[in-house]
């Protein structure tokens, strides 16, 4: 450990941080998932010094197109909603089992498939019941045994050439229903794992390069949509088989050698450079914290600090004072899962330019409090804990963007794309009469963050990942339950700043049907934003579950009623230009019954601004009134911006005297520090949601009245 | 009887003259400001090596293709008219949010991923001119709200107000039931009429692309308005020129569905990419021609390394769902793919490797060499240290290199940092850039083909394709190279292959398997077959305006089919135009699980799930006289006589080795060579290493192949 971190830093007693607090168990090993890059084996090693940069160079093109192509027959073939939209990855795996090469949509995956094949070599390979051998075809989907959430599917399959183990090909991604308590997976309502579903550790469901029958029909049975289950499971057996044949075929041009240490040494090199970019950056001490307000089958808050020692070439994360583990619901996360999620932070914006691989993480240390709600023992729900663990993704992202800023990095420095989660599953019989249960892909547009030098992208994409897209309207109505009545760019749905945030869209449908749907809801941020600003960028607002039941809407298109003309979302919930019963909910529900003309309204909210809201040029504000993306009345009381009565042009004077009154309030509100952090500290929310919060204010310590800062003692 | 093939590039304009003697090449500038007088300098040109008048070629020619990018320029400078668009309300921001990820669309793979910084391209269409009509019709073509007309005037007034000079109309499932949008053109035709000034195009995406995604079709339509009005003025101002020169024949139009059409039968949109796509169907002659299976097209210029795919038979692959500029959209192209390499790949050092592309120096200030202010080095600097591209006859002498300022910036910005010699550093950049080529042209051949890239022969083009074509290949598993003496005008040559052309599409869903019904099922037939003689009704109108009876205009049916509720289909042949029964059904499904198994392997096969149809196709041509690539009058068994050496470096193990240069223009018919050899020509050197062998065949064409050792020959076979 450095200096900074063995002075300042505190992990409490009886914790604890460095791997997952379960233990043991069939089929899962903590200490295996949480082991970092295997030693380089003799093969590795030879290989190695074969290769040139210049052939590394070379290599490292030809896997990329080895797994890009694979990418894309995954996508052919599947139908689950998620995987056509890129919620997936495929990779090759090292022999030992680390991830070298990935094309993905979502980059923690390929940090989440690969600790299955580190179990199966250490346990099963000689097993005199199992063995490893070529045409073996492996299925796991336990977040015991290192993925995401039991929602999320792979397949592996060992690569063999002329006998010798040599890699692994592996690709997955979420599929959905589980058959556990919600249709469509999800389940944030859940409390016990075993409410989850279908938990499958890794079992080998094949030999010889195919399925084995019974196995698969055992599979197919244990959910509730077995065509589209055993339709993707066919997919990723195909695409590994097409990994494998690449693979094979490189290493007959090349010998396998080079092939294996060239995987090898692109995890090395990785990691060099990861380690001479930190170095480049100042060093320190950075903290950011967010709460999270939704535990499922209760709302209340959670704690998820997060501390980062920045020393030398090497970066810690630390999460500790984190509240306990919520027993009401599936808000828990791993210590795996918290590491991969940083991952998804990293490569694309803080080592933003180096070669997005594991590698990257050598120099990273990732420290998790357990048991918390971050690092959950074993039989607490998990399916949602990706929600929690991005919390301390949001909080390294602000951390990353001011060490960056402050090293020359300025275009890493951005705000996080929104991710408010709220997820409406839907399920039912859809328009071409299929039974269809899963999540709806708005997620996948939500707003871009704000950067140095301008305004986020509004509805761009997903915040786990890159090239996942929302779908196109019309294959959603005819593959869903549910029917569309609007997509648009939500109005004041976005964090304001200097450069405001990207905006999400916002859906607006309708139970369409006779025998209407089902609709199950996950989420949280239904009080407090999880969309953070950046250097006085206000945060991306929050975003409760809002469906409207019994209302008019039928008869109102039937006569195609001028009331139907709302601009937005925000219009509709406004002015209530629809009749019905309008219901502003907690995100996590359980699945209930919708009927014919009932509607949901759905968005992730949008990214967090970035820097003073008083710095933004007044025509950038009346674009943005313009454009429906905020109101006038934000315009005037956020931005001080007054726009003329024709909507053309600004109040110069008006605008002006409205921003030195602004900053005239500023000012008066302004005290001493310390005398900031006395009144803070006598603060406290209302007891009714800290149940699950731990101790106040630390949930660690008892009775500790120093705020989050306060746990450190002085260097 | 002569035909006239041109094709307007970037650079130059490019004219191939065709007549029963074989046929006549000739180039000149492209002049931008006015591209007509480019094209009649490169049609003077070629006239003149056949000792006649501009006036008396154009009198003479019973037809000319036409391959131009007007379209492209005016789309990369957004210079297309201004439109509006009315959508169905609510969906106003479908255009610009698209699937929200398509952002990324026409970037480079890097560029994907950036997503913190990345950016939406410049709309085509500002998000104000777009508006929402109150009506709704669902999937089904149920509607469930009617058109609300007093509240759509309102909205064609704002677009009227905005200054529109046309309306694109696509409102949601228009492709399944058109009654609005046909309802919101007669209404829009009523307010402006077209007997008076100012009366405003309509494009309905029921007409032009009826197929489902409104992204996709939105994009598809507003595209083709939006170039049109540029395209046509273009167009017809060239047929008035050239019929001022003495044309009296219809100007037909080469098009990126692989075919060609008269002005009138021809959408804006299938102008783009036209020359790639003319370049496949011309290598597919060229391979018919020869004799060769399957071939891949290897065109590496300046600024652009171009792969296009020719299989095996008669079939020609088409992509569905393109991306023009930075758009997805509907309409069936014969593929290329661009890859960010060619003679300007910037190299450089990142992160203490060398990375070669896929910036480009482009042609100005372009490579170091060109001394025109370039100071990176590039793929072109390292060909001349290398000795493979000679200084002093690039494009023939034309175009003088500065040999030491390519040596300067190898050295001082890969050699130096690196610490290698300066020709180390160049092969080097020769050996990456020629891997990413070769390993792409490997990927493509063996995934869109689902060939063994050992059976393919590459088409070397361009001025560097033969310069690295041997490079690339060893990384591609290709042994047999072609390269040509046209082959710097391929484009116009491959023009004049093109048969007369036109494709029709529609989205249709119908299941035609379903176990649990009972297996095959033919209860969806009738409605395929309608909509099948719809299209055949299209093709009659438009075959006959183009002066054929349909009796002799050949047409061919695709089906679109996947397993139940997949998203991506396989194009599979009809066994007729119609569906006669439960026989033709069965026999479509097995067709489709053989291709599916082709494609994805046995174990991927499940119709079990059921199989559907999602959208069919109808092809319309009729063939058309082919160019004469005559044999060469010259040949000579007498040995090729040497125009010098050059030391060229061969690699770190060989180093600079005396290699001999011949004069490619001088090789006849029979001539063999062993490599090590180059052969200079006008806009290329032939690069042959030591293991290949080089043969001048008949029509002058050059083939390069990989010397095998016996055990390597046998496993092809």
């Amino acid at each position: 450990m450095g200096k900074l971190f063995d002075s300042r830093a505190i992990q409490f007693e009886g914790f604890i941080y460095d791997r997952d607090v379960y233990p043991r168990g069939p089929g899962y090993d903590p200490a295996i998932i949480a082991e970092g890059l295997a030693p380089i084996t003799e093969i590795e090693q030879r290989g190695m010094d074969q290769l040139s940069d210049v052939d590394l160079e070379i290599l490292s093109h030809k896997l990329t197109c080895v797994v890009e192509e694979a990418h894309d027959v995954y996508q052919e073939l599947s139908i689950s909603e998620a995987i056509l939209t890129g919620d997936m990855n495929t990779g090759i795996l090292t022999a030992s089992g680390d991830p070298a090469v990935v094309a993905t949509g979502i980059y923690f995956h390929s940090m989440l498939n690969c600790a299955q094949a580190k179990y199966i070599l250490r346990y099963y390979k000689d097993d005199p019941t199992l063995g490893l051998k070529d045409g073996d075809i492996y299925f796991f989907n336990d977040d015991f045994a290192g993925v995401t959430h039991v929602y999320d599917m792979f397949t592996t399959m060992p690569i063999f050439y002329r006998g010798e183990l040599v890699a692994w090909a592996t690709c997955g991604g979420h599929q959905g229903d589980t058959g556990g308590m919600a249709p469509g997976g999800h389940a944030a309502l859940a409390t016990s794992r075993f409410e989850e579903g279908l938990r499958v550790p890794q079992l080998r469901i094949g030999e010889n390069f195919q399925i084995r029958t019974d196995i698969l029909d055992y599979l197919c049975q244990a959910v509730r949509n077995p065509l589209v289950f055993a339709s993707d499971l066919k997919a990723r057996v195909a695409t590994c088989l097409r990994i494998r044949d690449r693979l094979v075929a490189e290493m007959d041009r090349r010998g396998p050698e080079p092939v294996v240490g060239g995987m090898r040494k692109l995890l090395s090199r990785a990691g060099r450079l990861a380690r001479e970019r930190l170095a480049e950056l100042p060093d320190g001490i950075f903290r950011a914290i967010i709460f999270t307000d939704n535990l499922g089958r209760e709302l209340g808050l959670s704690r998820i600090p997060t501390t980062v020692f920045k020393e030398g070439d090497e970066l810690t994360v630390l999460v500790n004072g984190v509240s306990p583990e919520a027993s009401c619901g599936a808000m828990n996360a791993t210590w795996h899962l918290v590491r991969a999620a940083l991952g998804v932070y990293l490569f694309s914006y803080f080592f933003r330019g180096l070669p997005p691989n594991a590698g990257l993480l050598e120099p990273v240390r990732v420290l998790v409090e357990g048991p918390s709600i971050l690092n959950a023992t074993g039989e607490v729900a998990r399916g949602f804990g990706t929600q929690t663990a991005a919390c301390v993704v949001q909080n390294l992202h602000i951390i990353g963007s001011k060490i960056a800023y402050a090293g020359g990095y300025e275009e890493s420095v951005t705000t996080p794309f929104s991710r408010n989660p709220q997820l409406y599953l839907y399920a039912g019989e859809n328009r071409r009469g299929y039974q269809q249960a899963n999540i709806s892909t708005l997620g996948n547009a939500a707003g871009q963050g704000a950067q140095f030098d301008r305004d986020g992208e509004s509805a761009f994409g997903f915040y786990w990942g890159a090239c996942v897209d929302s779908g196109e309207t019309e294959a959603l109505d005819s593959r869903y339950t549910n029917f569309r009545l609007a997509r648009r760019v939500e109005c004041n749905a976005h964090g304001f700043g200097k450069y405001r945030g990207g905006a999400p869209l916002a859906e607006v449908s309708m139970t369409y049907g006779p025998k209407g749907c089902l609709m199950t809801g996950a989420g949280a941020c239904d009080k407090v934003s999880q969309n953070p600003g950046l250097f006085g960028g206000y945060a991306g607002p929050t975003n409760p579950q809002v469906v409207i039941r019994n209302t008019n809407v039928r008869e109102l298109m039937a006569r195609s009623d001028p009331r139907l003309d709302f601009d937005t979302a925000h219009d509709l919930l406004v002015n209530r230009p629809i009749d019905g019963d309008y219901q502003f909910r907690s995100s996590s529900t359980a699945t209930e019954q919708f009927n014919h003309g009932d509607l949901f309204i759905e968005n992730v909210s949008g990214a967090g601004g970035y820097g003073d809201v008083l710095e933004r040029e007044p025509q950038a504000v009346l674009e943005d009134v313009r454009s429906r993306l905020i109101t006038r009345e934000v315009a005037e009381k956020v931005y001080g911006v007054f726009i003329t009565a024709d909507g053309h042009t600004i109040d110069v004077g008006a605008t002006a005297e409205k921003r030195r009154a602004i900053r005239a309030e500023r000012l008066a509100l302004g005290k001493p520090f310390a005398e900031f952090i006395k009144e803070w500290s006598r603060k406290k929310p209302p007891q009714a949601i800290l149940k699950y919060y731990g101790q106040w204010p630390d949930p660690r310590v008892e009775s500790y009245d120093q705020p989050f800062w306060g746990i450190y003692p002085k260097a | 009887m002569i035909a006239i093939g041109i094709d307007v590039g970037g650079t130059f304009t490019d004219v191939v003259l065709s007549r029963d003697g074989g046929i006549v090449t000739a180039k000149a500038e492209t002049t931008h400001y006015d591209l007509k007088a480019g094209v009649f300098n490169a049609i003077r040109s070629a006239a003149d090596q056949i000792n006649a008048e501009l006036n008396e070629v154009l009198s003479a020619a019973s037809a000319i293709v036409y391959s131009t990018t007007v379209g492209t320029n005016a789309l990369i400078e957004r210079r297309g008219t201004r439109l509006g668009v009315i959508t169905t309300h609510g969906f106003e921001d479908a255009i610009m949010v698209g699937r929200s990820s398509n952002w990324a669309d026409g970037l480079p793979p890097q560029a994907k991923y950036d997503r913190g910084r990345g950016r939406r391209p410049l709309p085509i269409i500002p998000r104000d001119n777009i508006v929402g009509a109150l009506e709704r019709i669902d999937n089904l073509g149920q509607v469930l709200m009617p058109l609300n007309e007093t509240h759509l005037h309102t909205k064609i007034q704002e677009l009227v107000d905005r200054g529109v000079r046309g309306i694109v109309v696509v409102t949601l499932n228009s492709f399944v039931n058109s009654i609005h949008e046909r309802r919101i053109a007669e209404i829009i035709r009523s307010d402006y009429p077209e007997c008076y000034l100012g009366h405003l195009p309509v494009y309905l995406s029921s007409d032009i692309s009826p197929q489902m995604d409104e992204y996709r079709r939105a994009m598809t339509v507003i595209l083709d308005a939006y170039l049109r009005e540029v395209s046509e003025d273009h167009l017809l101002r060239m047929v008035e020129d050239l019929r001022e020169g003495g044309y009296r024949r219809p100007v037909f139009v080469a098009k990126n569905t692989g075919g060609i059409s008269s002005l009138s039968r021809t959408q804006a949109l299938h102008l783009y990419g036209s020359g790639p796509a003319a370049a496949v169907m011309g290598a597919a002659f060229l391979r018919n021609l020869t004799g060769c299976d399957s071939a891949v097209i290897a065109d590496m210029g300046g600024t652009s390394f171009d792969v296009g795919l020719v299989g095996a038979g008669a079939e020609t692959t088409y992509e569905q769902n393109p991306i023009i500029d930075r758009f997805r959209v509907q309409i069936p192209i014969v593929p290329h793919w661009s890859i960010g390499a060619g003679g300007g790949s910037i190299a450089g050092l990142e992160n203490g490797v060398l990375k070669v592309g896929p910036q480009s120096a482009g042609s100005n200030p372009g490579p170091a060499c060109y001394a025109m202010g370039g100071e990176n080095p590039t793929v072109t600097d390292a060909d001349v240290v290398l000795g493979f591209v000679n200084p002093e006859y690039f494009l023939g002498g034309a175009f003088r290199l500065d040999p030491e300022r390519a040596h300067d910036a190898i050295k001082r910005k890969v050699a130096d940092p690196l610490g290698l010699s300066t020709a180390e550093a160049a092969w080097n950049i020769k050996r990456i850039i020629d891997g990413i080529m070769g390993q792409e042209i490997y990927r493509l051949s063996v995934y869109r083909l689902g060939q063994d890239p050992r059976t393919l022969t590459m088409f070397a083009m361009g001025g560097a394709g033969p310069v690295h074509a041997t490079g690339l290949a060893d990384f591609a598993d290709i042994r047999r190279i072609l390269t040509f003496p046209f082959s710097s005008v391929f484009g116009a040559f491959s023009t004049l292959t093109l048969d007369l052309f036109q494709s029709y599409e529609k989205t249709l869903v119908a299941t035609l398997y379903a176990r649990e019904h009972g297996g095959h099922k033919i209860d969806g037939i009738e409605r395929i077959n309608q909509e099948m003689r719809g299209l055949i009704d299209l093709a009659r109108r438009d075959m006959s305006e183009e002066g054929f009876e349909m009796e002799s205009v050949q047409l061919k049916g695709e089906a679109m089919l996947c397993y139940r509720n997949q998203r991506q289909t396989l194009q599979v042949p009809m066994p007729g135009l119609t569906l006669a029964g439960h026989a033709d059904v069965k026999q479509l499904c097995d067709a489709f699980n053989t291709a599916y198994a082709a494609r994805y392997g046995e174990g991927a096969v499940f119709k079990e799930v059921g199989i559907e149809l999602l959208a069919l196709r109808l092809i319309a041509s009729v063939p058309t006289a082919k160019p004469s690539v005559a044999h060469s009058t010259k040949r000579s068994s007498a040995p090729a006589e040497r125009k010098g050496t050059r030391k060229v470096f061969w690699g770190p193990a060989l180093g600079f080795v005396d290699t001999p240069v011949y004069d490619r223009e001088a090789l006849s018919e029979g001539s063999q060579l062993e490599g090590p050899v180059l052969c200079e020509g006008k806009d290329t050197v032939l690069v042959v290493p030591a293991g290949w062998d080089l043969r001048i065949g008949v029509r002058d064409l050059a083939w390069i192949d990989k010397r095998l050792s016996p055990a390597a020959a046998g496993s092809t076979q």
